[in-house]
């Protein structure tokens, strides 16, 4: 046989298997009845059918109107309730159970997956015995009043802001971005525990940004024990509301009801900021930042919270400053790093910091913020000839209010200090537990350069 | 060294242009020039060729001619061409100091203000292995051999420790310890260089007094006792000169290889081994290599690198070539 009749037979054989592959691929991916894209909902439970807040009597006659045709069941997929890829009276009886609050019922919530997409997975409700990992999804599990459930935590590093976590609860010695194998071996003995008590772990609550500790094997682990795993972006202004919001359901009782209190209102300052910045000819640029000198990239959670608060990425209007900065957060690599981009309106630079402050110590933090040392460099060097338009933004705030100060940061002609003082105000008065007894000035909520220069004496 | 100095000289002035910061080398060179008139400049040009830039130049000319003074010391000392300032322990116990400030936020020194808790820690620690060693040589006869044994082990002591600090550390202060492990002239600017540039002067100062004994070291212990001199008392004081001279300035870039040992060998296969010579042409060359270094570290990758990383890049694959190419030992 000629050398290029091998090869064209070869090309068909590559060609044709690529193709049977992709199709089996193709039609697996499709009999998953759990496979939805971007499910647009508030509260992301199966059966929340009409995406907003609650569970209630409108979800019962969406499926109903679905069962009857008179609805499509493509536009509505958190109406199969129950999640075995059809819309029928099962999924009624479902809704009916959880507008009832059943004890014992599973409930079938959509959360990320390893690799980012929406998945359902299955809890018993009320949802109990939850083990959280990373800061950005232990505050949401404590904004809902649900510190009580938490049953292990492998970091927990905000004494004040974080004091509402169970007494109990087991240190599994993690760190903020690791989990190594011994904490990972802490957190299976805890269930091994949990177990011969009867009461096994009823979750594990991980930030999207900390997947990738856990692993395959620790998937493995978890499926092997049954512990459903529930991810979000939490980093993410709104999508700590959605968390909020659907952990408290997911809790149950007064906790259902303070998930859904914080939730509205931090929509209300989404849509009072959508309203007023949607209107505007031109949108201010942002570039954000976090852990002092790390730029964040476009994709990055703070971004996606700052355009939500009215700005454009600066990512998206220079493709020069895109290429370089491509990862969430990419560490400056000189004191020049931000000299060829101070066309940029604003820099919103996100930082944690735990509450409970008497003056003196307010003062500190604000100084040390704003002169914080990177390895001997302080940053006031990286960000000078930026000073006036340098914000520091508390991210162990509640969703909202960060939204509320990115958008005072932007637009303070738009949204003054006090309406976003005012936010504060309201989630303080909500009487969620980690900003329990305190006030305005025990929070350092946002630092701008008058702040600083009246902390440090600057005239 | 008139062709190291020419070196200096032209390389200074290009990289004032070189940087993240975009401006054009003539631009930079000619805005060096009005500020030194005292004339007003553009606020980012101020701030990114003046303030930065040129600073971080005369750093890596002071860096650079430091490291190979006390790399030429310690080779003369040990009469061992490995001996620099990395192999003596002095660069793993700055760093050491460095990672328990980056990651520990332990201060050895109590009430030193944020921006030098690293740069006094590192400075402290990087004192530790001659101290062992000066303190050992109180109650033992030390041979040089021993001496530089002593030092490679506290290195891996050090080592070791820092890499314990670094596998338990949160990802942001792990990357913080790892830019200070491989250097940065970065963090030199107005405030601190002049800690450096005195430090930097001084000690080599003190060093070039000491440059007919260390000569005279050249003719092994036994010998140099003939001529009245105590050779044990002279390789202790110029060991704690040189670690000194390495110490203010590793404390403040981070460890910076390759250049301590590389150096002297460079110099010494072009004006031999006699240190009235050999100590200024280390030194012309060192800087020379380190400001050529730091430029090309400034515009390499998509954020630029560490200089010691470029250091290293160039310094091993020039070191192999001069070596193949040279026809006899310079050590002979």
């Amino acid at each position: 046989m000629k050398a290029t009749a091998i090869i064209a037979i070869a090309v068909v054989v590559v060609v044709v298997g690529a193709g049977v592959g992709a199709a089996i691929y193709m039609n697996n991916n499709n009999k998953d009845s759990t496979d939805y894209s971007n499910v647009n909902s508030k509260l992301m439970v199966r059966g929340n059918a009409n995406g907003d807040f609650t569970v209630d009597g409108d979800d019962l006659s969406i499926v109903d109107k679905v069962i009857a045709g008179d609805l499509k069941k493509e536009d509505y997929p958190l109406a199969d309730a129950n999640n075995d890829g059809d819309v029928n009276d099962a999924d009624k009886e479902q809704i009916q159970n959880m507008i009832d609050h059943k004890e014992g019922m599973t409930i079938y919530v959509i959360s990320l997956n390893s690799e980012g997409n929406e998945t359902t997975v299955s809890v018993k409700y009320p949802l109990r015995n939850v083990v959280v990992y990373a800061t950005n999804m232990e505050m949401p599990c404590v904004y809902c009043n649900g510190g009580k459930y938490i049953a292990g935590y492998f970091t927990k590093s905000y004494a004040t802001a974080e004091k509402s976590f169970n007494a109990e609860a087991v240190d599994l010695e993690g760190q903020q971005r690791t989990i190594n194998d011994a904490a990972w071996t802490n957190f299976t003995n805890l269930d091994a525990s949990l177990v011969a008590k009867g009461t096994p772990i009823g979750a594990l609550l991980v930030d999207y940004s900390g997947i990738a500790q856990i692993t395959e094997s620790r998937m493995s682990d978890l499926n092997e024990s049954g512990i459903p795993m529930i991810s979000y972006t939490s980093a993410d202004a709104t999508d700590e509301l959605t968390t909020v919001l659907t952990l408290g359901y997911l809790f149950g009782g007064d906790c259902e009801k303070m998930g859904l209190d914080y939730a509205k209102i931090g929509w209300d300052v989404k849509d009072k900021i959508k309203e007023k910045t949607d209107a505007l000819e031109k949108k201010k640029s942002y570039i954000c930042g976090t852990m002092f000198i790390y730029i964040c990239g476009k994709t990055s959670s703070f971004n996606t919270s700052a355009t939500t608060a009215g700005g454009v990425a600066y990512a998206t209007l220079n493709a020069g400053f895109d290429s370089k900065y491509t990862k969430n957060s990419t560490k400056m690599a000189s004191t020049e790093a931000l000299s060829n981009y101070t066309d940029a309106d604003v820099f919103i630079n996100n930082r944690s910091m735990d509450w409970g402050l008497d003056a003196d110590a307010k003062k500190d933090l604000i100084i040390e913020t704003w002169d914080h040392s990177n390895s001997g460099t302080s940053s006031r060097v990286y960000f000078n000839g930026w000073e006036d338009k340098l914000f520091y933004i508390n991210n162990l705030l509640p969703g909202g209010v960060k939204l509320a100060y990115m958008a005072h940061a932007m637009y303070g002609d738009l949204f003054d200090r006090e309406w976003a003082d005012g936010i504060l105000k309201q989630y303080i008065d909500l009487g969620t537990l980690p900003l329990e007894g305190q006030t305005l000035d025990s929070i350092l909520a946002f630092i701008q350069f008058s702040d600083y220069k009246a902390a440090a004496g600057i005239a | 060294m008139l062709v190291s100095f020419v070196l200096i000289v032209i390389s200074f002035f290009i990289t004032l242009g070189f940087g993240v910061y975009r401006i054009s080398i003539i631009d930079a060179d000619i805005a060096f020039i009005d500020h030194l008139l005292g004339k007003e400049l553009d606020p980012n040009v101020e701030e990114y060729v003046w303030n930065t830039r040129v600073p971080r130049a005369i750093g890596a000319i002071l860096v650079g001619a430091g490291l190979s003074v006390a790399g030429v010391v310690m080779q003369n000392d040990f009469k061992n061409p490995l001996a620099e300032p990395y192999t003596m322990g002095i660069s793993s116990g700055a760093f050491l100091g460095a990672t328990l400030s980056i990651i520990l936020g332990v201060s050895i020194i109590p009430f030193v203000s944020s921006d030098y808790m690293t740069v006094a820690n590192a400075y402290l620690f990087s004192l530790i292995p001659v101290a062992v060693l000066v303190l050992i040589s109180r109650f033992r006869k030390l041979t040089p051999a021993s001496m530089i044994l002593i030092g490679i082990a506290v290195m891996f002591l050090f080592s070791s420790i820092s890499q314990i600090l670094m596998v338990t550390a949160p990802s942001e202060n792990l990357a913080d310890a790892y830019a200070w492990r491989v250097g940065s002239l970065d963090r030199l600017r107005w405030e601190k260089l002049p800690i450096v540039a005195v430090s930097t002067v001084i000690f080599t100062a003190l060093i070039c007094l000491f440059i007919k004994k260390l000569n005279v070291m050249y003719i092994g212990d036994r010998s140099v006792k003939t001529v009245g001199e105590n050779p044990p008392q002279i390789r202790i004081t110029t060991l704690v000169l040189a670690s000194l001279l390495t110490a203010g300035i590793v404390s403040f870039t981070g460890t910076i290889g390759f250049i301590g040992l590389v150096g002297p060998h460079i110099a010494r296969i072009f004006v031999g081994s006699n240190n009235r010579y050999l100590i200024p042409a280390s030194a012309f060359f060192g800087a020379a290599f380190i400001l050529i270094a730091d430029s090309i570290a400034k515009i390499s990758g998509v954020n630029g690198l560490p200089v010691g990383v470029i250091s290293s890049m160039i310094g091993g694959p020039l070191f192999i070539w001069i070596l193949i190419k040279q026809r006899k030992s310079a050590w002979t």
